[in-house]
C-alpha cells in the first residue's frame, strides 16, 4: 500500500527534474542560434570596456636592476609576516609584496632568501585558490636544484607568471590580477625609492618616474574592480590618485600626454623623488600591516 | 521506511546525475572554445632563446549577427624590445587584429600593425615587433557579424620582452 503511494509522487519527482533539465537545456540550445540578418552598424566603444595587459613583475624589477639599483637587506616585507594576512584581500595585495619580493632576491643573489619568498608565495597562493599555479610540477625541487642558476631562476618565475595569467584567464578571475599587480607595483617602487641609491642615481630616478607613468592604467583597473569598495582596494585607489595628482604636476609632464614624452627628457628633482617615496611607503605600510 | 529512504535516494541520485552531466558539458564547451595550454606552449617557444615571457591576454569572443569590437591597452617600458605574438587558431573565423600607439578615442593615433597586411608566421599565428620604443600600444579587435549558429572561441595575445645583460 505504501509502495503504491510512493511511486507515485517519486515517480513524478523524478520526471520533473528530467523535465525540468531538459528544459532549461534547450533554452541554452535555442540561444545558440540567432537570426539571419546582419547587422553592418558600427558598435560604440565605451572605454571601461577596455581591458588592461600588466606587465610582468619580474620585468619591473629587471629594469630597476639594470639602472643601477643593488640589494638592500631588510627592504623586502619580512617573511614570517605572511601568516597575519587573513582576509582575501589582504592575502591578494601580499601575494603581489611577496612576488615582487621573489624577483627582487633572484635578481640579486639572494638565494636562500629566494626560497623563503617562493614559499610565502605558495602559502598564499593556496589560500587563494591557486593552487594549481605550483602544482603542475615539482616547483621547489626544480627551484633548488637551479639555485645557483640566476638564468634558470628567472624562467621559472616567467613560467609561474604564465601560469597564474593562464589560470586567471580562464576561470573568470582575470580581475584580480589588477589586485597582485598593484600589491607588486608598490612593493617594487616601495623598494627602488628607499634604496639609498635613488636620488642619486639618475637611471634609477627617470626608472622610478617610468614606472609612475603607468598609474593612470593601475588606477583604472582597481575603479572597474568588482570590490572596489573593500577598504584595501578604496586606500590604494585614493592613495595612487593622490599620487598620479602629483605626478602630472612634475615640470616635465606638464600639459603633455605621458606618451609623447621620451625618457631622455625625463628630468626629476630629489624632492619629485621623496614625493612619490613617502606616497609609495604609506601605501606598502597599509598592504604589509593589514 | 525503507522505501521512504530508497524514494529518497533515486530522487537524489537523479539530481546529482544531471548536475553531473551539465558541469561535464560545460567544462568540455569551455575546452573546446579555446586551447591555451597549447597556445601558450607554442608561444613560449616563439620566444626562445631571446625573449622572457611578459603577459598575455586570452579574449573570448561570441560571434553575433552585429560588429564587435574590443580594445586592449598595454603599458610598455622605453628602452625594452618587445614580440608580440596573436594566436587566433582557437577562433571559428577571421578577425581583424591592429594595433596603434593611441586609444580609440584618440583623432590622431597611427596605425602600427594591421593582420591584414602581414603574412601569418603559421597558420593563424601573427608576430609584431615594434620598431620604435613606446609607452602605451593598443590592440584592437575587429570582430565581423555572422549569422546562423552562434560560434564561440578565442583569440590570445602574448608578449615578450628581450633578455637584456643585468
Amino acid at each position: 500500500m505504501i509502495v503504491r503511494r510512493l511511486i507515485k509522487p517519486v515517480g513524478v519527482l523524478s520526471l520533473s527534474l528530467l523535465f525540468f533539465y531538459g528544459c532549461t537545456n534547450t533554452t541554452e540550445n535555442a540561444s545558440e542560434t540567432q537570426s539571419e540578418e546582419l547587422v553592418e552598424e558600427e558598435v560604440m566603444f565605451e572605454e571601461d570596456d577596455m581591458d588592461v595587459v600588466f606587465p610582468s613583475l619580474l620585468q619591473i624589477a629587471t629594469i630597476f636592476k639594470r639602472s643601477g639599483l643593488d640589494y638592500t637587506e631588510g627592504l623586502a616585507n619580512k617573511p614570517e609576516n605572511v601568516s597575519q594576512y587573513e582576509s582575501q584581500m589582504s592575502q591578494s595585495f601580499n601575494f603581489g609584496v611577496y612576488s615582487a619580493d621573489l624577483a627582487y632576491c633572484v635578481l640579486n643573489n639572494q638565494t636562500q632568501k629566494s626560497i623563503l619568498y617562493l614559499n610565502n608565495v605558495q602559502t598564499l597562493s593556496d589560500k587563494l585558490g591557486l593552487s594549481s599555479v605550483f602544482s603542475a610540477e615539482d616547483l621547489f625541487a626544480s627551484f633548488e636544484k637551479n639555485i645557483n642558476n640566476q638564468d634558470s631562476l628567472l624562467y621559472i618565475i616567467s613560467n609561474l607568471q604564465e601560469r597564474l595569467d593562464e589560470h586567471l584567464q580562464n576561470n573568470e578571475m582575470d580581475h584580480m590580477s589588477s589586485i597582485y599587480f598593484t600589491g607588486g607595483w608598490v612593493e617594487a617602487m616601495y623598494m627602488a625609492t628607499q634604496s639609498s641609491d635613488a636620488s642619486k642615481n639618475s637611471g634609477s630616478s627617470a626608472n622610478i618616474i617610468e614606472q609612475a607613468l603607468i598609474l593612470d592604467v593601475i588606477l583604472s583597473a582597481l575603479n572597474k574592480h568588482p570590490q572596489k569598495d573593500n577598504t584595501l582596494v578604496t586606500e590604494s585607489i585614493n592613495a595612487l590618485s593622490e599620487l598620479k595628482t602629483k605626478v602630472d604636476n612634475f615640470a616635465f609632464v606638464k600639459d603633455r600626454p605621458i606618451e609623447e614624452i621620451p625618457l631622455e627628457e625625463i628630468v626629476v628633482t630629489d624632492q619629485e623623488v621623496e614625493v612619490i617615496a613617502t606616497t609609495i611607503a604609506a601605501l606598502r605600510n597599509k598592504f604589509i600591516n593589514s | 521506511m525503507r522505501l521512504i529512504k530508497y524514494s529518497f535516494f533515486l530522487s537524489f541520485g537523479t539530481l546529482l546525475l544531471m548536475m553531473a552531466y551539465a558541469f561535464s558539458e560545460k567544462q568540455q564547451q569551455s575546452g573546446s572554445v579555446c586551447n591555451s595550454v597549447d597556445i601558450r606552449k607554442q608561444s613560449r617557444e616563439m620566444f626562445k632563446p631571446e625573449f622572457h615571457y611578459d603577459a598575455s591576454k586570452s579574449t573570448y569572443i561570441t560571434f553575433m549577427n552585429k560588429k564587435q569590437f574590443k580594445e586592449l591597452e598595454v603599458p610598455l617600458y622605453i628602452g625594452e624590445k618587445y614580440k608580440v605574438i596573436f594566436n587566433t587558431t582557437s577562433l571559428p573565423q577571421d578577425i581583424d587584429i591592429e594595433i596603434y600607439d593611441k586609444k580609440y578615442s584618440s583623432k590622431s593615433r597611427t596605425q602600427l600593425f594591421n593582420s591584414k597586411d602581414v603574412k601569418e608566421v603559421s597558420e593563424g599565428v601573427y608576430v609584431f615587433e615594434p620598431s620604435k620604443p613606446m609607452r602605451r600600444m593598443y590592440i584592437d579587435y575587429s570582430i565581423p557579424p555572422t549569422s546562423g549558429e552562434i560560434e564561440k572561441g578565442c583569440v590570445i595575445v602574448t608578449l615578450g620582452y628581450k633578455i637584456k645583460k643585468l
